[in-house]
């Protein structure tokens, strides 16, 4: 028991789960038994109506069958219906019947009195007096009847009627008592219903009750400290009843008690933190402020450091210097805040900028920039500042005194000159020792700047020489990376890639480039494959590749060069040279150790083919000497086609030597003519002389040969005879020789190769002529070396005529004259320059045989020297000199460089066949040894008759005399 | 007997080639260009052919070509007589259809021969 006290005092919810409990156990106990009560109330009343109800209704039965039997009785009487006296016997059963009935539910006595009257009443009357009326009747003893009925018949009867009457009323009074009796049951009933409710309600209130003093109670007075504890009053835990449970409260009150301590606790802490936090806010303050004011320094620094961006961004945005100056003036003015500023680079252009200032004002400064204020700045190399006042036209409308700030400012190259100078002016204040600090900073930005210009200057300078260098190339030359996109060309590359402007090809890539080199090309396969193995797969050696590029009538030859840097490939330089000449003649030679081979076999057949004949038949005198005739002009023809093909070797190749001496033109002709003549019986000769200067400077024999192949060729050429005219005339300064036929004519496609090698017009009537198809070659190659042309106009069929053209020496026509000029230029100064003593000195005495004052120097340097002092007349060169530092050549240059040396005429005297280098140097002549020395002496003379012609200054007598 | 065309534009060695070939009893006509030669292709049966290589407007090589394109001609022997005597020189004659090359300066003895062997079926 004590167990389960305690076991409920632990939980408040069992108490009141046992509260409940109790509470529905009356509460269902008190509501059952008051419903049962009256139900039972109901139920009992029920039953008693019922039953009284069940007698009244058998009563009634009874009475309806014994009033029936009565009426019957006295019908029959009455009127002696039979059918009357059978009812009156139904009516004796059912009255019967119904007393049976009642007798069964009779409960009281009187019921069981009324039941046994009615039973004898019955008897009776059914047993007694009907059956004795209705005899007395039927036997018509109406006497009897009538004392029967007097004699207590009718009164028994109405006894009997007044006995259920009273028995009927007893029973409905008998209902209404029980009814009343309900009543006041129920009336009973509802009072202990009320006071049920009652009983229930006032439980509850004490359940209630009990529940507010075990809940309510504690958690107000909990309540309460809490409320104590949130306005900080001293509490006394102990107070607390409620820590004594046992129960949820209890536990609850231990928590709070904990949570009561614990807060106290960190409320302790809490304060001591409290404490460090406000002193940590008063320094964050300090801080704070501190920062702010950082902040507006940094604000202060951005704005600066902007204005240096912008003016940063200005220097690196261009490399065009104009641009950079306007851009460094506009931004330093905006840094300063400045009015009015001024740059000029310390260049031979001055190149300059300004802001705010007059073009006159500009001018000025530039004029007096070397005496200026600023001169300071060249000395000092710092900074400086000046105050002063406004003049009148400085200060626009103003009338008061105002001043103006300027600040000069050097900007110093990495070598510490002066490379540009800044001039700024502000009106609104003086520049402070801070902001001239900056200023001296951004200088060193515009130093780079500058000196970033002046390496883009170079460089593009340096590019440029490049792009010209690469330009005045012939070879068309193409540097392209490694990815195949073009990089750099020159122009000569431009037009074989059918480009405009070596800007289009910029960065080209390789099909944009390409394309127009392959498309013209007749190998574009190949040559694609070529450049795309060098370009794309790095092939590094290859074999020249040559193409034809048929529109043009040129062929190419491509060769390419890996490009390294650092030891790694850069890309490719393809150099396209045209090769048309090379390859033509190429051609051509192979052409003609073809023909020449061709040309020397046929005679050789003959020759061969006819000895072997005689050798090996019996011949005929007549076919002997036909056959020997034969072979002799055969031979002949092949003597004279070796003869001729040295000829013309050695006049290409520059060595044939001509002894060139004044000659009368006339005389060879004439004496040619009389040898041809003999050739020919079907032809006239003419000699037509139209002029009397007939004298040229040449090698007679080689003149003659001239002349002999052009008068031969006529006769051949001309099979049917003809005239056959020699026209010497004069023109211009040059003698003229026609040579005149009238035969076949030379068709006009074969004309410009008519002087060419081995070129035989492809026409059955001339192929019938013999010749060795050197002839007119070798006429073109001595009249060459005779400056002078040839030249050939012709009609088919009717003839064809060769000019010869030869430079006129009117001067020297006669001997006398030749003597003259010999004595003439006799004291002419000579300076020799030849290490070989022997042959200097061999042709030392040539030339003062022939008159000449020489002087011999071994030397180059020494020769130089020489020249320069003493001013020759003419000087011989010889390229191989002893001393290694200056050459021949170098000689040559040297004199050539000098203005006042360069006309003197200089004859190489050289063992090297270099003739075309030396006159490209600007040598006047050319001489390979071993030579006559008369040819030197020769060649003086005529070189400074032909410069005296030319109207240039040739003083050799005054000199003579200074002497 | 043999009828024999030579074509030569030089007139010795034509003369050479045709006394040689008559002293043999054959009868050659002679053609001094390609045009000549061929015109005298077209109008006669020639047994043999003697072509020289170097000849004015078609060379012995254009010749040949154009006979073998001659319906007829396909089968006629040609023998080329040329200076251009060279392995290559030799390879083109024969690949244009040419039967027979000779190299100038040849033996009018041994082209006599040679000639001999092919109108007898020996050479090959």
């Amino acid at each position: 028991m004590e167990k389960m006290r305690k076991y409920f005092r632990k939980s408040l919810a069992r108490q009141f789960v046992v509260l409940v409990a109790s509470f529905l156990v009356v509460f269902v106990i008190g509501a059952t038994s008051l419903f049962v009560y009256q139900s039972s109330l109901t139920t009992s009343f029920e039953q008693k109506k019922n039953q009284i109800e069940t007698k009244m209704k058998y009563a009634q039965e009874m009475e309806r069958a014994f009033n029936q039997a009565f009426s019957d009785a006295r019908g029959y009487l009455a009127f002696n219906r039979k059918e009357f006296k059978l009812s009156i016997f139904r009516q004796q059963e059912n009255a019967q019947a119904a007393i049976d009935a009642l007798e069964l539910v009779a409960t009281t006595k009187d019921d069981m009195q009324f039941v046994a009257k009615a039973r004898q009443f019955a008897s009776y009357y059914f047993g007694d007096l009907v059956p004795q009326a209705i005899e007395a009747f039927e036997n018509g003893n109406i006497q009897k009847v009538l004392s029967l009925s007097e004699n207590g018949g009718t009164a028994s009867i109405e006894q009997f009627q007044f006995q259920m009457k009273t028995y009927k009323n007893k029973l409905s009074e008998q209902l209404d008592l029980e009814f009343q009796q309900l009543r006041d049951a129920q009336t009973t009933a509802q009072t202990a219903f009320i006071l049920f409710i009652a009983v229930i309600l006032a439980i509850l209130i004490t359940i209630a009750r009990i529940m507010m003093t075990k809940i309510g109670r504690p958690l107000n007075e909990l309540a309460k400290v809490a409320e104590k504890i949130a306005n900080d009053q001293q509490v006394v835990y102990d107070e607390l009843e409620a820590t004594n449970r046992e129960d949820e409260i209890g536990k609850l009150a231990s928590a709070f008690k904990k949570m009561l301590t614990s807060i106290q606790e960190k409320e302790e802490s809490l304060m001591a933190h409290n404490e460090e936090l406000l002193a940590q806010q008063d320094e964050l303050e300090v801080q704070q402020a501190e920062l702010e004011q950082a902040l507006e320094m940094m604000q202060a620094r951005e704005k600066e450091l902007k204005r240096h961006n912008d003016f940063i961004h200005g220097l690196s945005s261009s490399l065009d210097k104009q641009e950079v100056l306007k851009s460094i003036v506009f931004n330093m003015a905006r840094v300063m805040e400045a009015d009015r500023g001024m740059i000029v680079l310390m260049n031979d252009e001055q190149t300059h900028a300004s802001f705010g200032l007059s073009e006159s004002g500009v001018e000025q400064f530039l004029t007096y920039i070397y005496n200026g204020l600023h001169q300071r700045l060249f000395e000092q190399k710092k900074p400086f500042m000046l105050k002063r006042e406004l003049t009148p036209s400085e200060k626009g409308y103003h009338q008061e005194t105002m001043f103006v700030h300027d600040v000069f400012l050097p900007v110093l190259s990495n070598t510490n000159d002066v490379q540009a100078i800044l001039v700024f002016s502000r009106f609104s204040g003086p520049f402070s020792d801070e902001e001239i600090q900056e200023y001296v900073g951004l200088t060193k930005q515009i130093s780079i700047s500058l000196q970033k210009i002046a390496l883009y200057e170079q460089s593009e300078q340096a590019r440029e020489t490049v792009q010209h260098i690469l330009n005045t190339v012939q070879e068309g030359i193409h540097f392209v990376d490694r990815d195949g996109h073009s990089v750099m060309v020159n122009k000569q590359m431009v037009a074989l890639l059918q480009k405009e402007t070596i800007a289009e090809l910029e960065g080209a890539s390789y099909e944009q480039w390409a394309r127009g080199l392959v498309e013209q090309s007749d190998a574009g396969k190949k040559l694609c494959d070529y450049l795309q193995a060098i370009i794309f797969n790095g092939d590094e050696e290859h074999e020249p590749f040559v193409y034809h590029l048929p529109q043009k009538r040129k062929v190419m030859q491509v060769y390419a060069k890996p490009l390294y840097r650092n030891g790694e490939r850069q890309g490719t330089v393809f150099v396209h040279r045209d090769i048309t000449k090379q390859f033509e003649v190429d051609q051509m030679k192979s052409e003609f150790v073809s023909t020449v081979s061709h040309e020397l076999r046929t005679p050789l057949s003959s020759v061969l083919g006819f000895t072997e004949l005689m050798l090996t038949k019996e011949l005929k005198p007549e076919r002997q000497k036909k056959y020997l005739t034969t072979i002799y002009q055969e031979a002949k023809r092949l003597t004279a086609l070796i003869n001729d093909f040295l000829d013309v070797q050695r006049m290409e190749s520059g060595k044939q030597t001509y002894d060139k001496k004044y000659e009368d033109i006339v005389s060879i002709i004439e004496s040619v003519i009389e040898t041809q003549k003999v050739n020919t019986k079907i032809h006239q000769f003419h000699l037509q002389k139209e002029t009397d200067k007939t004298t040229v400077l040449g090698d007679r024999d080689k003149l003659a040969q001239v002349f002999t192949n052009l008068i031969s060729n006529a006769i051949k050429y001309s099979p049917e005879g003809g005239n056959i005219t020699v026209r010497i005339y004069e023109r211009g300064n040059r003698l003229c020789v026609d040579v005149q036929d009238e035969g076949l004519g030379i068709p006009e496609e074969a004309l410009p190769n008519l002087f060419t090698k081995f070129y035989r017009v492809d026409n059955s009537d001339r192929r019938r002529i013999g010749g060795t198809g050197l002839g007119l070659a070798i006429v073109k190659e001595i009249v060459k070396a005779h400056e002078g042309e040839v030249s050939v106009t012709s009609e088919l069929k009717k003839g064809s005529t060769f000019t010869v053209s030869l430079p006129l020496v009117a001067l020297a026509s006669t001997e006398e004259e030749e003597r003259d000029n010999n004595e003439k230029y006799a004291h002419a100064h000579v300076i020799i320059v030849e290490d070989d003593e022997h042959l200097a000195a061999l042709l030392e005495a040539e030339l003062k045989d022939s008159g000449f004052r020489v002087k011999h120097v071994k030397e180059g340097k020494e020769a130089i020297a020489l020249i320069e002092k003493e001013k020759p007349d003419a000087v011989v060169l010889d390229i191989m000199l002893e001393e290694h530092d200056a050459s021949g050549w170098d000689v040559l240059k040297a004199l050539k460089q000098n203005d006042q040396l360069s006309n003197i005429p200089i004859i190489i005297s050289s063992a090297l066949e270099e003739r075309e280098k030396g006159m490209a140097l600007g040598a006047t002549s050319y001489l390979v040894k071993p030579y006559q020395p008369s040819q030197l002496s020769k060649m003086i003379l005529q070189m400074l008759l032909n410069k005296e012609r030319q109207g240039e200054i040739f003083i050799p007598m005054p000199k003579e005399e200074a002497e | 007997m043999a009828k024999i065309l030579l074509a030569e534009d030089e007139e010795v060695l034509r003369m050479l080639v045709v006394d040689t070939l008559e002293d043999e009893g054959h009868d050659i006509d002679e053609a001094c260009d390609g045009e000549e030669a061929l015109e005298m292709i077209k109008q006669n049966d020639y047994d043999l052919i003697l072509l020289d290589y170097m000849m004015p407007i078609y060379t012995g090589l254009e010749v040949i070509q154009q006979v073998r394109n001659m319906p007829d001609k396909k089968h006629v022997k040609i023998m080329m007589l040329s200076a251009k005597s060279q392995q290559a020189d030799q390879q083109r004659v024969l690949e244009a259809g040419a039967d027979y090359f000779m190299a100038k300066p040849y033996s009018p003895l041994e082209l006599v021969q040679r000639i001999e062997a092919i109108l007898h079926g020996e050479d090959a």
